[in-house]
């Protein structure tokens, strides 16, 4: 993470710079990658839930619980593959996708892109933000790691999420947003 | 305001007029004002039981009709418990109605209803004017009598709070609704601009801006499915009617049984006798249909008041939505294939959807977040957007067609999948037939031609801060939005996408997103960095 904290304090001075399109550009705008540990959560976290599928799969394929009929054995086989395709599909996925995600904190904006096939750039006017929210799972707080969810009246399928932020600089984000004198301005 | 107070405001307010004058809306505040917690009239129990009873009705008693249905000969031989059981049955929801009246309190202040209800779980709503989105004065048929009625309050955004006062005079509801309107139309107005497209006018007088005749209500049961209004009224009684349609047909002597019978019957009259059921049928549905748009829009009258939208209908049932101007995110124009060829439309004006889902005989239909106007033509339709938007007519727009790479997108998915699915399993059980051929090849050329509709459909127009889209199937629908009640832009595009330059732009509204897919790239990236600049350049409100 090379951002630090303080820059996302906001300026006591005011401003009130003309805003043009070509200003507004997301096309050029320099973009800020999540922590490095994201991926490596998403790794673990992908291999672990592989292998605890597997387990189950052994555990009731076993015979300890119950008979298994003889013919049922390719089915068992099949079960095996489709596990280890779809866990190598996940942590190939994240290998190469988890990099690509980038988020960009402007004066009036926030900014996440992700994806690997389908690239999206999600951009999120500070004036519509209607909340915010530092959501951190047991996995995340252990990594130090948090995800900044911010709600605007688009509807939860279009809440607004960055995954992976060292805690820190989640709580600076947020602080950022809530000082935002356009935040009070919106109704 | 106390009992005697407000039985004395029911004597002297009889008339059945909607519309009060400015000093009868004082004389009623001024009489409503008072700071004490009050109670409704003693009609809200007849409130609270209807609505226990349908409750349990729709909810719980059709559920166990198959207990009752099995255990009906028992049931036949002990009437007297039967009766007993349901006076006490009765009894226990009426006990449970007075005593809801009874702990059920209002207060209104200059700045805010506060409601305290519950019988054993308390709530204390508070709800300061500001935050009510929408009021609507419902008159259910059993207020229609004594001129009662019910407020109901719809709230923004995210609490998805909904706050009801049960049975208040009509007129009294009135003065209530007007002094919330007042109250919020006297906040001071937003500066808008053009650009972002939010137009706002200051007057006074309710004006009518649109009435659907009865005829109109029967042209719009016809060409749009409202048969389900219908349907959802009957459903505590399917079971019932669905055991008895049958005696019934018998009864005017219809056999059924052997009208279908296909060993007794050529090929072809069997044929015309199917045929002649399933014209029936659809005769049934769509007078059914007719009925439903009758009962939801009966009397229906769309006026403006100041900055607001107000819209009266209902057979039974009379609701009344009142709808911000500043609050409508997008207007959309939908015509089905029938609505094409008579030359029809529905309007809907959509605002935040985030709001409860409004209840009543007809579903979301009367939901506030969505106002229609059924079946209007082509030109009220227009003038009723122009009125809302200041934006140009759609059959004067050239729309521009996306690319032609939509066929590609749709035909990898789903059609072709379904495609080769279907001709695999036809071509795999068996000899074909010249007719078999026939069939098949018609299926695949319509679908791969539906393909082509869909895309010669959609179309995007970018104007004066405003977003036009048309797109459809068979029908065709029209949409137009003020770029500035932009909440969130999405910018997509695909590994596919990018030798192409070509990307996705979503505009996520707070009634719901609007895509348009597969434009150049320079105009999705051209047209999100605009929307943002006006969001954040003019602050245009959204609600």
């Amino acid at each position: 993470m090379s951002e630090t904290p303080s820059n996302f304090t906001v300026e006591p001075e005011f401003t009130n710079k003309t805003l043009s399109v070509t200003e507004i550009n997301t096309a050029t705008m320099a973009m800020t990658p999540i922590s490095p540990k994201y991926r490596q959560i998403n790794l673990i976290w992908g291999a672990c839930f592989g292998a605890v599928l597997a387990i189950i799969l052994t555990l009731f394929t076993s015979g300890i619980i119950f008979d298994l009929p003889e013919n049922a054995r390719p089915y068992v086989i099949g079960g095996y593959v489709f596990i280890a395709i779809s866990t190598l599909r996940n942590l190939i996925y994240h290998v190469f996708a988890d990099p690509l995600i980038q988020y960009a904190l402007r004066e009036h904006d926030l900014n996440y892109q992700s994806g690997l096939i389908f690239r999206s750039l999600v951009s999120q006017p500070i004036l519509r933000i209607q909340h915010i929210e530092i959501r951190r799972g047991p996995i995340e707080l252990q990594a130090g790691l948090a995800t900044l969810q911010v709600f605007s009246a688009g509807g939860v399928s279009h809440t607004f999420n960055i995954p992976g932020l060292v805690y820190e600089d989640a709580v600076s984000l947020r602080q950022f947003i809530l000082d935002h004198k356009d935040l009070a301005a919106d109704v | 305001m106390s009992e005697t107070r407000q039985n004395e405001h029911i004597k002297s307010n009889n008339e059945t007029q909607p519309l009060l004058t400015q000093p009868e809306i004082d004389a009623n505040l001024t009489r409503t004002h008072a700071q004490e917690w009050s109670r409704v009239s003693p009609l809200a129990i007849l409130y609270f039981f209807t609505k226990t009873v349908y409750g349990l009705v729709s909810g719980v008693l059709i559920y166990t009709l198959p207990a009752f249905a099995a255990g009906y000969s028992t049931i036949k031989e002990n009437p007297v418990y039967l009766a007993l059981g349901l006076i006490a049955f009765f009894t226990l929801i009426l006990i449970n109605s007075i005593a809801k009246y009874w702990f059920y309190l209002y207060k209104f202040t200059d700045e805010r209803v506060e409601i305290k209800q519950g019988v054993f779980k308390k709530s204390h709503l508070d709800l300061p004017f500001k935050k009510i989105q929408n009021v609507k004065v419902i008159q259910p048929f059993y207020y229609r009598f004594n001129q009662y009625s019910f407020i109901e309050l719809d709230t923004a955004g995210s609490a998805q709070q909904e706050a009801k006062i049960v049975a208040l005079p009509l007129r009294l509801a009135e003065s209530f609704k007007q002094m919330i309107l007042q109250i919020k139309t006297n906040e001071p107005a937003n500066t808008l601009n053009k650009e972002s497209g939010c137009v706002e006018v200051h007057q006074d007088k309710e004006t009518l801006l649109n009435e659907r005749s009865l005829m109109d209500l029967v042209i719009h049961g016809i060409s749009n499915n409202r048969v389900w209004i219908f349907l959802g009224f009957l459903a505590p009684f399917y079971n019932a009617i669905g055991e008895n349609i049958g005696l019934a047909l018998e009864s005017v002597g219809i056999d059924l049984m052997a009208y279908l019978d296909y060993e007794s019957l050529s090929v072809g009259l069997f044929i015309l006798h199917v045929l002649s059921l399933v014209m029936l049928v659809m005769l049934v549905v769509v007078s059914f249909s007719v009925i439903g748009s009758i009962f939801v829009f009966y009397k229906y009258k769309l006026s403006r008041l100041g900055d607001r939208y107000i819209r009266r209908s209902g057979l039974l049932t009379k609701h009344e939505v009142s709808m911000r101007l500043s609050r409508i995110q997008v207007a959309v124009q939908q015509q089905d294939w029938l609505d094409l060829v008579i030359q029809r439309t529905n309007l809907r004006f959509e605002q935040n959807m985030n709001m409860p889902v409004g209840g009543g005989q007809a579903g979301n239909i009367n939901n506030a977040s969505k106002l229609i106007v059924p079946s209007v033509t082509i030109t009220e339709s227009a003038a009723l957007i122009q009125d809302a938007f200041n934006v140009k007519r759609f059959d004067s727009i050239v729309f521009t067609r996306i690319s032609k790479r939509l066929i590609i997108r749709i035909l990898a998915f789903p059609i072709m999948p379904i495609l080769v699915l279907v001709n695999a399993v036809v071509l795999q059980s068996g000899e074909t037939t010249i007719l078999g051929w026939g069939i098949l090849s018609m299926f695949n050329t319509l679908l791969v031609g539906l393909v082509y509709l869909r895309w010669w459909r959609w179309g995007y127009h970018f104007e004066k801060g405003f977003i036009y889209i048309r797109k459809g199937l068979i029908g065709v629908n029209y949409y137009v939005f003020p770029v500035g009640k932009t909440q969130q832009v999405v910018y997509q595009q695909s590994v596919f996408m990018r030798p192409h330059n070509l990307a996705d732009i979503n505009y996520v509204l707070a009634s719901g997103f609007h895509k348009v897919p597969l434009i150049p790239e320079y105009l999705a990236r051209e047209q999100a960095n605009r929307a943002l600049l006006i969001v954040a350049r003019d602050k245009p409100v959204w609600m």
